[in-house]
């Protein structure tokens, strides 16, 4: 039936990508690209929870970067300053940030209307201030630095090309929750209350429930990312979690084509390396960067990925060779 | 037979317009109750009182002997209680088959993290949902549309496709508001049989509808509104003699006119 059908070209999709992932650091021995492949994995996890919100809910966040940041903060200070266990923080950090995103979502969620980008907005800001501020906890604006590395299996993964394994590992199987979901009568609900809250009430959809839910998954995502992103670099600074990241995230989604799982992975895997390989522009490399940006979204309004399925179909390749599982059901 | 809905004295006020004023009706299984008047009588915001989308200032609705004012509309499906929308409210980006199965959300049991890991529990589900779903698409002769996207059909198979998504979960009584509103000869003689088809089945029908010559053939009881109000009550050949109701009829026509 149709639900297996999606299921099996999404795993046609994965397989490709696991090979491609897997073939990488035999080509890309390079200490810096690995780290920017590094760095696109972690966004792909952010993104990938953030397209659940955006995508299925419709929601717009403008806080993710609050929420990696408190992952990563809560795994660095528990790691760093108190010598707690690197997964054993990680959990501890997830749990924070979900109850972070509870409080900021429940009360905005029950509003009718688009009150969560303002919410959320104001909560990475807040944030942003606190991890100033409260120096005593987080270093101030400094950052915090020490912050060991993770280890698997006995293998502290300190090294780009260690990490690499994981990070990457994390973004692929983070997708599988997310597939699972949008397949879902969960997933099924959220996109049916996005459309029309009164029709999915109609059908026994809790819609402000599901929405906070649907929140608070994709802040767990974000808390991940971030607290794998502390193990890794070692050190966390304000800086990171500002809400130009939280732009960023979303423009991620935005690119990458808005309810499809691949096309925040192409999005973030596009935008993550670009402003590197536009440094060669030096101090144009901003602007070329917003020109990219707004080109896309002007020519390419429905996304990558969306334009991509939209090509193949109209060659009547269909989702066989793109592995579609854009929310878009094409006849 | 025993009423299944009875609706008293529902009033609401919008500013300073009364939108119902008193509305008092029922509906038995295995019978159509049309709801009738003129554009602005109160016809929608009495379905939506009953439906849970709108509270009204007051009033009652009794679904089977219980007192269901003030439950939110998401809990009426599990009571067996559904409705369609004048203006179809699709889930166009999802597909026909995705569009009933949300009709079924009220049955589902798992939750986010049971989605999430796809529990064996959830996939039986699920399989339950599709096949459900299908079967009530074929009754309503939506099978070979399964896979289409919804918002893209024509839209008499997206009218059918409303009573699809509030039929799945097998209600004893459905509001359908306007269901051949835009509908073509032929699309409404289908919608007719099938609305007749529902009835046999014995579920409760509270039919809203502006076409005077189904409203008479199909239905067992006519309410006639006017102004939130309860002008006429009665089996059709009976209220289509009512004095108020002729006098509300210009000329005869399918349409009401302005109401005395
Ligand atoms: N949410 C609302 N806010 C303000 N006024 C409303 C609202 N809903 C309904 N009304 C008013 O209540 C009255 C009844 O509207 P309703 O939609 O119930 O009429 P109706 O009988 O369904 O008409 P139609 O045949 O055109 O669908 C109208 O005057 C309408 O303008
Ligand atoms: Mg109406």
């Amino acid at each position: 039936m149709n639900l297996t059908v999606q299921a099996r070209r999404f795993m046609a999709g994965l397989l490709p990508l696991i090979l491609l992932v897997g073939l990488t650091p035999l080509v890309v021995t390079n200490a810096y690209y690995l780290n920017v492949l590094n760095v696109t994995a972690l966004n792909v996890l952010v993104v990938t929870g953030l397209n659940l919100l955006i995508g299925c809910a419709g929601q717009i966040s403008l806080g993710h970067a609050a929420f990696f940041g408190i992952g990563a903060y809560v795994s660095a200070i528990l790691t760093a300053t108190y010598g707690v266990n690197p997964w054993l923080a990680l959990v501890a950090a997830a749990l924070a940030t979900a109850l972070c995103a509870l409080a900021v979502g429940a009360p905005t969620l029950r509003l009718k209307g688009n009150y969560l980008v303002m919410a959320t907005l104001g909560f990475n800001i807040i944030v942003n201030v606190l991890l100033i501020q409260w120096d005593d906890l987080t270093g101030g604006s400094g950052g915090l630095t020490g912050v060991p590395p993770l280890v698997l299996f006995g293998l502290p993964l300190d090294t780009d090309y260690r990490f690499f394994w994981l990070a990457w590992g994390a973004a692929l199987i983070g997708l599988l929750p997310a597939r699972n979901l949008l397949h879902s009568h969960v997933g099924r609900a959220l996109r049916a209350l996005h459309d029309s809250p009164a029709a999915a009430a109609s059908c026994g959809v809790p819609i402000e429930g599901y929405k906070i839910k649907v929140f608070v998954v994709s802040a767990v995502y974000a808390s991940v990312a971030g607290s794998l992103y502390a193990h890794y670099f070692g050190i966390v600074t304000p800086r990171t979690f500002d809400i130009f990241k939280s732009v960023e995230l979303v423009t991620m989604c935005l690119v990458g084509g808005i309810g499809s799982l691949w096309g925040g992975l192409f999005g973030a895997s596009f935008l993550t390396p670009l402003p590197q390989l536009l440094h060669v522009f030096e101090e144009h490399q901003d602007i070329i960067f917003g020109a990219v940006l707004l080109l896309l979204l002007i020519f390419l309004p429905q996304g990558l990925v969306g334009r991509l399925e939209e090509a193949l179909a109209r060659r009547g390749i269909g989702g066989a060779v793109m592995p579609g599982d854009s929310l878009e059901e094409r006849p | 037979m025993s009423e299944l809905l009875q609706v008293s004295g529902l009033t609401i006020a919008y500013g300073g317009v009364k939108a119902l004023d008193g509305l008092t009706f029922s509906a038995r299984a295995g019978e159509i109750t049309a709801l009738i008047g003129p554009n602005g009588a109160g016809k929608t915001t009495a379905i939506n009182c009953v439906s849970g989308h709108t509270r009204p200032d007051a009033g009652q609705v009794l679904f089977n002997g219980r007192d269901i004012l003030g439950l939110p509309a998401r809990a009426m499906t599990g009571l067996g209680l559904t409705r369609t929308f004048q203006h179809l409210r699709m889930f166009g980006r999802m597909n026909v088959l995705e569009n009933v199965m949300v009709g079924l959300h009220g049955t589902a049991r798992a939750g986010f993290t049971a989605a999430m890991l796809r529990f064996p529990s959830l996939r039986r589900e699920e399989r339950r949902m599709a096949e459900k779903a299908m079967d009530t698409l074929s009754f309503l002769g939506l099978a070979d549309l399964a896979g289409r996207t919804a918002g893209a059909l024509p839209y008499g198979d997206q009218k059918r496709l409303a009573l699809a998504r509030a039929l799945v979960s097998e209600p004893r009584l459905m509001l359908l508001d306007e269901p051949v509103a835009g509908l073509n000869t032929a699309e409404t003689g289908t919608m007719g049989r099938l609305i007749l088809a529902l009835r046999e089945k014995g579920l409760a029908l509270v039919l809203v509808e502006h076409d005077m010559s189904l409203v008479m053939r199909v239905s067992d009881r006519v309410v006639v509104m006017c102004s939130g109000a309860k002008i006429a009550d009665g089996p059709p050949q009976e209220v289509q003699r009512h004095p108020e109701v002729v006098a509300a009829y210009l000329g005869g026509g399918k349409e009401f006119g302005l109401c005395a």
